[in-house]
């Protein structure tokens, strides 16, 4: 078959799988304006509505109403509680902005209820879980060796557990591993904090101690991009986390000269109890697939019934800063942290 | 025509018992009833055809004797038989009791018979002309008879008690919807009534609201875990070798379990013991090559049948051009996709009531796909490759035994195997080669090797037992013996040398189950009264995982009232439990999907189903039917962990596992007119299916099937000898899909407001098909058939979604405004698509 034949077929063959788009009128998707409402409630903290009217599509360019305090309603374990609106004046919070300065003792039933013209009433509830104060955390250097593909930038594992008194079965634990440099190569003390995406799970490494790399094979369960490693609560929970040591780094320049830094770090953990909303909503994934409509609508969720968005709450403990001389000559790390 | 439908309109509105023509006047009359008539009502009970010689006087009277024999063999002793033959695979069992029926009716008629296959040859007593003589090639033609010929199968539908249950025979596959030129089972099955086939092309079978992976597919009485290739575009079902396909809807009978939705029980045919046949055919995507005959003639038998795509026919000089426009920017592309199904079938008699046979099905799917670069310079070398494989199918092992061991009690045995494989594996390659101040060349070079790798074995025996006390009972009993071995793994492999300084990696996460299922089951299909009949069943089946154990114990009743002979209510209550479930990140039957147990975590999937209708078989070769279903299910599935992989995960599957609730009601009305040159049907479903995942959504919402009306109408029709052609249309509201619906005017987020919150527009599609025949010079029969799917190109919505378009206002290089102006689309993607196939029969 000549090569002009073959072109002619495979033309016909490309030809048969074209796509067509056709609009579609966006008011199918209806009419009415939709309440949105995300809240993160932190026990011991200013708590923030942040309430907004959303527009439907095929009325994009109407605009909405704001709302305000006399639109919402917020009870805790029955009894309503004030909400304020953020002064211009206010150095920590935008003007105009709904908030509750409340202490939301653990269990505590908490609803928000909201209403406005032209969108339907939204309602949402959420307990406040355990605190996590009492934990204890224990950790030990492992024999594990995390290679990276930058030259011999060699890192610790840590085999870390971390006890929890008398943690409801069920209840979402989460840990962040919180670093901050304790001074730059030049010497310059620093104290940017950041989340390092370093703790995993035990079982993500392979029998022979090699971590089971690639975005594919990580079982990192994300929250949201917040980068915390989320289980379901048990008393005693191993995980390993990648210590970041004085290390020397060693890298080869542009010009082929030796490069060599040289680091040091605190470190430290913040634990997380999560609602059974907070993690539901923060653990939602989408990917092509379902903006094709073949993968589960697991984007959709909220717990306001009515809108869209998350009334969530969450307690957080934290470790102090801790220093890398944390472990002993044994490679373990003694001290009881709280 | 027309009259004749005003009749059966008036029949249906005012429920009027009508009598119907041929048994009762078989009765009334006893004797006085000519041949004719007679061979017509065995035709339509044992779906047998006769040929004659138009010379044989067929109005004569049954003969003297045979009118006495037929007395007693009368309606009741009939319909016994015929009712083993309908529900039983039993073949020897139709043939003793044809034999009989002929023996009596063509006593002293002065006319002989002789069966051959699935016909019976008459000849004048002491003609010099014998069976063997007619040039018989296939039921549709018939260059050498005059007579017009009976074609098979109707009324079978309504002797069964079950509600929702078709009959099919490979036949139907002949003569209807072809699909790329080659008949498709699945394809076939979508176009019933309660039935959605899902995404377009895609073998999804979603029955009253079901989600596609709960549905039973039996090869031979053995489960398959995959019944499509390429992500469900083919069917995994040569209908070369198909004999006959029981399809339930629901009043499933005890002896089928496991899944949820549905039973599609295939069986293969077996070979011929005394001729050779078979079957060649080309399309433009597959080819399939079908061949049986004696290996001992009257002893043993076999049947094998082949089906292969060439698609890289087409993909590699696509590739090829594709290579060439490209080599310029150091681009290359390589593809190919190729799949294949073989399906063998050995079949010894030591006698007429002892079988054995092995039974041997295996598919495969391979698809392949690379990308590579190069840059080249003077000082600098980068290459980068990267090729995927996907390797995914089934195989499906049995051994057979039935033996009659008693007057009244027959028993069958298996030894099966069955397994399902997919694997991908992706090998990405980089290389980086500078030239150094010094003039070296210095390397940077990787490679990765990951793969995902699900197998599910399943290995089991079984023994089943018809036991027939009395006439009026059927009893059918047995165990089934399981072990599903789970075994899904996924691996890296890491290499690199930077620099001279090498490092390599290895990894494996595996998580293996073993389940143990044994199930037992009675059910007793029973003659109550002349007008009553009923099926009770009960089955009972456990699953034990990691010392886990599940247990069900599953109702299954149907009950059928003959209102008169041609009309039967029916009505059916059953439970079904599914301890294996697909853990798929789509909705697509992709070779990333696994098959998981039910575990500690992970309870059984249960559905309820309660089902009744009205059944009509009218004069004319019509039948109405009217069915309705309400179907509640618990502990159904969805994967909710999707995100950047689209592999589900092995380690925190369970995790991600959404379980929620399915409920699913309806009603369809279907007609059907059948003649020996003319097939039509028309159906109606009205249907309600909704889902609740408190995962996703907090109250129940449309399930992404939801469509509320459908119409398929249906017409093959035999325009002359050697020219039949057929025609479907098929309508139905469109499916639903999540798109984004509000818009933050001040952050520019757009936001969902529920699930399934959109519906596309209405599908809606035409095909056309024509088979034109010829005998070929060595009495052999060559088919050409032309089809086209989508005839009038409509391009049906296969998803859709909500584009966020911004305009901005920009003067003098500064942006003066920015507003929002989103769009939606539908998008269509399958387009007319013209096959046509030559078959060749010898």
């Amino acid at each position: 078959m000549s090569f002009r034949a073959c072109r002619g077929i495979s033309y016909i063959f490309l030809l048969l799988l074209t796509s067509c788009e056709l609009p579609f009128d966006l008011k199918t998707l209806g009419d009415r304006d939709m309440l949105k409402l995300y809240c993160e409630v932190v026990s011991g903290d200013t708590t923030v509505l942040d309430m907004d009217v959303l527009v439907p599509v095929g009325y994009h360019e109407r605009t909405p109403v704001k709302v305000g305090p006399e639109d919402v309603v917020m009870t805790v374990d029955g009894k309503e509680v004030e909400i304020r609106v953020a002064a211009d004046d206010d150095p920590n919070l935008e003007p105009g902005t709904l908030y509750v300065r409340e202490n939301f003792p653990a269990g505590s039933q908490m609803c928000v209820k909201a209403s406005i013209e032209g969108a339907d009433p939204i309602e949402a509830k959420t307990v406040m879980p355990l605190h996590l104060d009492d934990y204890r955390l224990e950790m030990q250097l492992t024999d594990i060796v995390s290679g990276s593909y930058n030259g011999d930038n060699v890192r610790d594992m840590v085999r870390a557990r971390l006890i929890l008194p008398e943690v409801a079965e069920g209840t979402h634990v989460g840990i962040q591993y919180v670093v901050r440099h304790k001074t730059d190569s030049c010497g310059v003390t620093l104290f940017d904090e950041q989340v390092l995406q370093a703790v995993y799970d035990v079982t993500e490494f392979s029998s022979d101690g090699n971590l089971v790399a690639g975005v594919d094979f990580s079982n990192l369960t994300r929250l949201g991009a917040t980068l915390t490693y989320v289980w379901n609560a048990t008393d005693e929970y191993e995980f390993l986390f990648r210590h970041l040591t004085d290390s020397v780094s060693e890298w080869k320049d542009e010009n082929g000269e030796t490069v060599t830094w040289s680091s040091d770090y605190h470190f430290k953990f913040r634990i997380f109890a999560l609602s059974e909303e907070y993690y539901q909503y923060h653990s939602r994934t989408t990917n092509e697939f379902f903006e094709l409509g073949m993968a589960s609508p697991s984007y959709t969720y909220t717990n306001v019934h009515g809108g869209t968005g998350m009334f969530g709450a969450i307690s957080v403990a934290e470790t102090p800063w801790m220093d890398d001389d944390l472990f002993g000559s044994d490679g373990t790390a003694g001290k009881e942290e709280k | 025509m027309k009259r004749t439908l005003q009749h059966a309109f008036t029949l249906l509105l005012a429920c009027v018992l009508a009598l119907p023509a041929y048994p009762q006047k078989a009765v009334e009359q006893g004797r006085g009833v000519a041949l004719r008539s007679q061979m017509e009502l065995i035709h339509q009970q044992y779906g047998v055809n006769f040929v004659y010689d138009s010379s044989l006087d067929l109005d004569q009277i049954a003969g003297h004797a045979g009118n006495d024999v037929l007395k007693e063999t009368d309606n009741d002793v009939i319909e016994k038989t015929v009712k083993d033959v309908l529900s039983s695979r039993h073949s020897r069992l139709d043939r003793e009791s044809l034999e009989a029926c002929l023996a009596a009716l063509f006593k002293d008629t002065g006319i002989d018979y002789e069966i051959m296959k699935k016909y019976i040859v008459l000849t004048k007593s002491g003609s010099k002309k014998k069976p063997k003589d007619y040039t018989i090639f296939i039921e549709e033609q018939h260059d050498t008879i005059d007579e017009s010929r009976i074609t098979a199968f109707v009324g079978r539908q309504k002797n069964a008690t079950q509600t929702g249950l078709t009959r099919l025979d490979g036949k139907k596959f002949q003569r209807g919807f072809y699909f790329m030129s080659s008949p498709d089972l699945v394809k076939t099955l979508q176009m019933l009534p309660g039935v959605s086939g899902g995404s377009e092309l895609f073998s999804g079978l979603h029955v009253y609201g079901g989600d596609g992976y709960d549905n039973l597919y039996l090869m031979d009485g053995i489960p398959m875990y995959q019944a499509g290739h390429l992500a469900g575009l083919f069917s995994a079902f040569n209908t070369d070798v198909i004999e006959t396909v029981d399809f339930y809807k629901s009043g499933f009978p005890a002896r089928y379990g496991g899944r949820l939705s549905s039973v599609v029980d295939v069986r293969t045919k077996e070979g011929d013991f005394n001729q050779y046949y078979g079957s060649f055919s080309i399309g433009l995507v597959d080819s399939r090559f079908q061949l049986e005959g004696p290996i001992v003639k009257g002893k043993t038998s076999f049947n094998f049948g082949l089906r292969g795509s060439w698609l890289d026919a087409v993909s590699i000089p696509t590739f090829m051009i594709l290579n060439h426009s490209k080599k310029q920017d150091g681009e290359h592309y390589s593809g190919h996709y190729r799949f294949w199904d073989a399906n063998a079938r050995l079949t010894h008699r030591f006698a007429p009531d002892n079988t054995l046979s092995l039974n041997f099905y295996m598919g495969r799917d391979n698809l392949g796909f690379g990308i590579g670069m190069e840059e080249k310079d003077a000082e600098d070398i980068n290459m980068e490759d990267g090729v995927a494989d996907l390797d995914w199918g089934n195989m499906v092992t049995s051994l057979n035994w039935d033996k009659k061991v008693s007057e009244e009690l027959y028993m069958d045995a298996s030894l099966f195997h069955s397994q399902n494989l997919s694997s991908y594996a992706l090998t990405t390659t980089s290389e980086e080669k500078d030239l150094n101040h010094e003039g070296i060349w210095e390397r940077v070079w990787q490679s990765s090797h990951e793969y995902n790798v699900s197998v599910v074995n399943d290995i089991g025996a079984k023994l089943d037992f018809d036991w027939y006390p009395s006439p009026s009972h059927h009893v059918r009993f047995g165990a089934k013996l399981t072990e599903h071995l789970y075994n899904p793994r996924r691996g890296a492999e890491f290499e690199y040398d930077h620099y001279g300084k090498t490092h390599s990696e290895t990894a494996l996460v595996r998580k293996a189950y073993k389940s143990f299922e044994p199930s037992v089951y009675v059910e007793d299909e029973m003659k109550l009264a002349r007008w009553l009949e009923a099926n009770l069943g009960l089955r009972y089946v456990s699953s034990t995982v990691q010392g886990k154990k599940w247990c069900s114990l599953e109702p299954r009743v149907a009950l059928s009232f003959r209102v008169s002979p041609m009309v039967a209510l029916k009505a059916s209550y059953t439970e079904m439990s599914q301890f294996s479930h697909c853990i798929a990140s789509t909705y697509i039957d992709l070779p990333f999907n696994m098959w998981m147990p039910s575990t500690a975590g992970i309870r059984p999937s249960r559905a309820r189903q309660a089902a009744a209708g009205v059944y009509l078989n009218l004069p004319h070769d019509m039948h109405v039917n009217v069915e309705g279903w309400y179907k509640t299910m618990d502990n159904i599935y969805e994967y909710g962990g999707t995100g950047a992989s689209i592999f589900p995960s092995i380690m925190e599957w369970e995790e991600l596992f959404r379980s929620g609730k399915g409920k699913s009601w309806g009603a369809s009305a279907d007609f059907a007119y059948r003649t020996e040159k003319t097939d039509i049907t028309a159906s109606y479903t009205l249907s309600w299916n909704f889902r609740r995942f408190d995962a996703f959504w907090h109250e129940w919402y449309p399930d992404r099937n939801d469509h509320r009306h459908r119409i398929n109408i249906t017409a093959s029709h035999r325009i002359t000898k050697r020219f039949d052609a057929y025609v479907g249309w098929n309508w139905r509201k469109g499916s639903r899909i999540t798109v984004l619906s509000h818009l933050d005017p001040e952050t520019k987020e757009y936001y969902y407001s529920s699930p399934n919150n959109l519906q596309l527009d209405d599908y809606h599609r035409l095909d056309v098909g024509f088979n034109f025949r010829k005998t070929t010079r060595r009495g052999n029969e060559s088919i050409w058939n032309l089809s086209v799917y989508n005839a009038y190109c409509r391009l049906n919505p296969f998803y859709a979604n909500v584009h966020r378009l911004r305009y901005d206002q920009v003067q003098n290089d500064q942006l003066i405004s920015s507003v929002d102006h989103p769009e939606g689309m539908n998008i269509g993607l399958i387009p007319i698509v013209p096959t046509f196939s030559y078959t060749l029969k010898f």
